[in-house]
Order: structure tokens, then sequence, then C-alpha cells
């Protein structure tokens, strides 16, 4: 059992995993969207119905995964249910309904298993984790899935696979996410036919926190768009082939940013640093703009040792971490649960409380 | 500005015929060259009575029906309107329309990957099979490799719960 402060004080697999060694890839996910037969889909559902659903699945989940907490999202409170939703253990919509629902969360080795129960179906069973490994979490899930598929009948049709509320979540109801870190491609203008291009692999790329999201931070998330029609790992290899290419793109721009552009890299990176290091106040998107330029910095060693030392004992990658860890932990509501004791700031307030944490985590 | 015609939903009024009574009142209907037509009017010879046009008046073609999922009530424009079903049975109540989306956002409409009934059980053995539990020594590489994740990590109590672990597993000889 965890509870919610220790899991919003603890690692969290984004900035506290491993990720990869260039720091463009920032973590995985899956996410399979399942329905149960006995009930109607939550627009058609009673609340009394939803709520039964809810403390049902719950059960049926904790037996499942006996490592597991539930949490019903009614018992939580507005901020608690903000920073669920700042590490993507609930989505926005979640976190926002007023209707009964739940999480259950399993943080597990460099991965979080969190299952959203009566969110826009009645199951989303996601697992996160760092760098790029979907075929772990894939395999993951359909274990969790198959386990729950002995004990609940999941609404199925013999020609579209799974059911569930929207169309674009039949047949395997799978959804595999890459975020990447993009900021040279976003730099030189070469973002735009990257996602021309992923269009017509039928790939969605969204900002960091999916749907109707703003790419803050130069973060994007690639994942499949289609569900059905192809077995999952046939999708997974789709994701990773563009993921691959994306990658590959992403660090010839840093390349050419270095050669062809250095001053102008060297001028946003020291900005950045000037920003945060200086400012008395910070918004949460000037936070993750900045951030974002110094991450590169680090990446390309414009930003060096001598600039910004690591502390004596210290692992190399500390700086990555740091700044990863504050793009989580500046966010609205982590900020004030982690650094204010829970209170409800007002935005002012907020940004300068935000402002202090960067300098201190900056070591200025 | 056309008017619509009087006998048809389909046209707009081109001939217009106004009739007077020997009460002072008249009578009036606008009608289309189609209707014309279509009831082999002969205008300049015979002019129909206005009554009697307003008796031909054509059938309105019924509104096709609207589908209407039997289990929940929801009908496909309501979908369309969120984009969200509202119980499994929509599937087969709005199949023909559901066919025409797959194929446009999916590009098929026939589901590949894994079956979503539960995996079956392999059959029971005449002679009872002995579980497999992962051998001391994998369970003691598993232990030090999360070990050593940990305290790269910096995850010191994770990393001491685990030191704890292997020292009892070595303990157990």
């Amino acid at each position: 059992m965890i509870t919610v402060d220790a899991l919003i004080a603890g690692p969290c697999p984004w900035p506290d995993g491993p990720g990869d060694a260039q720091g463009v890839i920032l973590s995985s996910r899956v996410r399979l969207a399942r329905s149960w037969s006995d009930y109607a889909f939550h627009r058609k559902l009673s609340r009394a119905r939803q709520q039964e659903l809810t403390e049902r699945l719950v059960d049926h989940l904790i037996a499942v995964l006996p490592d597991a907490t539930p949490w019903h999202l009614a018992r939580l409170t507005p901020l608690e249910r903000g920073a669920l939703a700042e590490r993507q253990a609930i989505s926005r919509e979640l976190s926002a309904a007023k209707r009964p629902g739940a999480v259950v969360v399993e943080p597990g080795n460099g991965t979080l298993l969190a299952a959203m129960v009566n969110e826009e179906d009645h199951l989303r069973l996601q697992v996160i984790g760092s760098g790029l490994c979907l075929g772990h979490l894939l395999t993951k899930a359909i274990t969790v899935d198959q386990d729950l598929a002995k004990r609940v009948t999941w609404s199925a049709h013999p020609r579209y696979g799974h059911l569930n509320a929207c169309h674009t979540n039949l047949g395997t109801g799978l959804r595999a996410s890459v975020m990447l870190h993009l900021p040279a491609l976003a730099e030189t203008g070469e973002l735009k036919s990257i996602l021309r291009a992923c269009a017509k692999l039928h790939l969605a790329v969204r900002g960091q926190h999916g749907e109707g999201s703003e790419a803050a931070g130069h973060c994007y998330q690639i994942s499949n768009a289609r569900s059905l029609g192809h077995s999952e790992e046939d999708y997974l290899a789709v994701v990773l082939e563009a993921v691959q290419r994306v990658v590959a793109a992403e660090h010839l721009a840093r390349a050419q940013l270095l050669t062809k552009a250095r001053t102008r890299l060297e001028d946003k990176v020291f900005r950045a640093w000037g920003m945060l290091t200086s400012a008395r106040r910070l918004s949460t998107e000037e936070l993750l703009t900045e951030t974002s330029w110094l991450r590169l910095g680090v990446a390309l060693d414009v930003l060096g040792p001598h600039h910004w030392a690591i502390p004596t004992g210290l692992p190399a990658d500390h700086r990555w971490r740091v700044l990863d860890r504050l793009a989580l932990e500046a966010q609205p509501s982590h900020v004030q649960l982690l650094h204010a004791e829970g209170a409800d700031l007002e935005p002012a307030v907020r940004d300068e409380v935000r402002a202090d944490l960067v300098r201190r985590r900056l070591g200025v | 500005m056309p008017c619509p015609c009087q006998l048809c939903p389909a046209g707009d009024a081109t001939v217009h015929l106004t009739e007077l009574h020997p009460d002072g009142t008249k009578a009036e209907v606008h009608i289309c060259r189609a209707c014309v037509a279509r009831l082999d009017l002969h205008l300049d010879a015979a002019p129909p009575s206005v009554a009697k046009l307003l008796e031909q008046r054509a059938a309105a073609p019924e509104p096709a029906p609207v589908a209407v999922c039997p289990a929940c009530g929801l009908d496909f424009p309501a979908y369309a309107q969120s984009n969200l079903f509202g119980c499994a049975q929509c599937y087969d109540a709005f199949s023909a329309e559901i066919d025409g989306l797959a194929l446009r956002y999916h590009g098929t409409t026939q589901h590949v990957g894994r079956s979503p009934a539960a995996p079956e059980d392999p059959a029971p053995r005449a002679a009872p099979k002995r579980t497999r539990s992962p051998s001391r020594t994998a369970t003691r590489r598993n232990l030090q490799s999360q070990l050593t994740e940990a305290v790269a990590n910096e995850q010191f109590e994770r990393a001491a719960a685990l030191r704890d672990q292997l020292a009892a597993l070595d303990a157990e000889g």
C-alpha cells in the first residue's frame, strides 16, 4: 500500500528512471481500453451503477494486483487529483470528472501501473516506464488484462474485437506512446514536416499531456492513432520505427544547431539559465520552456560543468534528473502539495514559490 | 425569390393559378414544372380546379428512420454529437454506420489482435504438474540488478530493503 503523498513525493518513471543515453526519449506508455459487458458505457449508466461498477472493478483489480493501491477519486482533494494528472497516473478528464471513479496504482521497478476506472471507458489500464520500453510495458499490461479477463467478461464483437465507448478505440483498444524531447527540431522548424509524416503513418503526435494540450517544454508524445486491424505487436513496431526516425532527425537537428547556429543555441541556453537562476516569479509555461533549453544545453555540453557544477559524489546525469524533476515538481498541483504544505495558492504566489524552488534546485 | 411548389416538396413553383369564385373569393395554387408534367396538365386548354389540384399533392417521402439502440435508447445523431456510444449493443444497432466509421478511421472492419476472451487454461494432465518457482540464482540476480538500479536512482531506502532481502537469501544457504 502506498499513500497519495508518498506517491507524489516519490520517484516517477519519467524523471527518475534510467531514460536513454542521449536524453531524447523520456518515457514510454502502453494503455489498453476495456469495457465490462455487465454495464452500459458511462453516458448511459446511472450514477449508482457507475459507483457499483467502480467498486466491483477495483475489487477485481486488487485481486489480480495484490500489491496495488486503490484510490477513489471522490476521496482525494482537487490538488491530489491534479498532481496525479501531472504525473500522468490519471487523465486530465478523469481528474476533473464529477462522476464516481478510481485509480489503482502499482509503482514498479522503473515503471508505474495506473488503472483508471470509469474514465471514458470502464477501464483504462496503463503502464508507464522510463526510456524506450514499449515491449516490456505491453507484456505487463497484457498479463494484467488476461488475468482480469478470467474474472470479468469484456465487451467484444466478432469483427470489431474490443468494444469501447468511442469507435477510435475498437479492436485492440491499444495506445502505445513514447514521449520525446524535441527542442532542436522545433527550433530548426523541421518539426512540422515530421508531424505531417507521422500523420500519414496514422500516428498521433500530441503535447506532453495528451489530447488538447500544447507541447509544453518541447515534449511530444507519438502514439498509434488506429487500434483495429493489426496485432498489438504490429502497432508497437510502427510506433518504434517512427520514434527511431524522429530521434535520428532530432540528433541531426542538434548537430546542425551546434555547427551552423551555435551562437543562437548558446543564446537560448544562457538566457534560460539567466532567467531560471534570477527570476523571482516563474509561470509553469516559462519553467517548462526554459528548462527545455537547459536540458538541450546539458545534452550538447553547451552548459558545461564549469557553468553548472555537479556536487561531488552525484552521478553524471544528475543535472538532467534535476531538470526533469523540476519540470514535474514545478507544475501547479505539485508545487502546492510539495512546497506549500497543500495550501491553495494564488497563481502569483505560486509563481514565487516556483521561482524559489528552481533557484534552490539549481544551486544558486 | 421562388416560392415552393404546393404539390411536391422538391420543386420551386413557376406556374401560378388563381381561381375566381362567383362569391368574390379566390383560390391560388403554385406548382412547379415537374408537377405540371407529372399530372399531364393542359393549362391553356382546360385549366383544372384548384381544389382538385391540391388533392393531387404528392405524398412526401417518409423520412429515413433514425436508428435507435434497443438496449440503451441512444440514437445515431446523439452519438454523432459526442462520438461516444451508450452501450456495447449500439455496435449492433448502428452496424451500417459503424462499418463506415471503422473503414474511414482504421482502414478496416476486422479485428486482428488478441482475442478479448480470457485465455484458455492448458488441458489438465494426468500427473499433477509441478509449479516452477524461480531458482535461487535467478532471484539473487534479479534482486542484485534492482539494488544496482536503486542505488543509481538514489532510492536509498529501497536499496537498503533490497540489501536485506539479499542477505536473508544468502543466510538461507
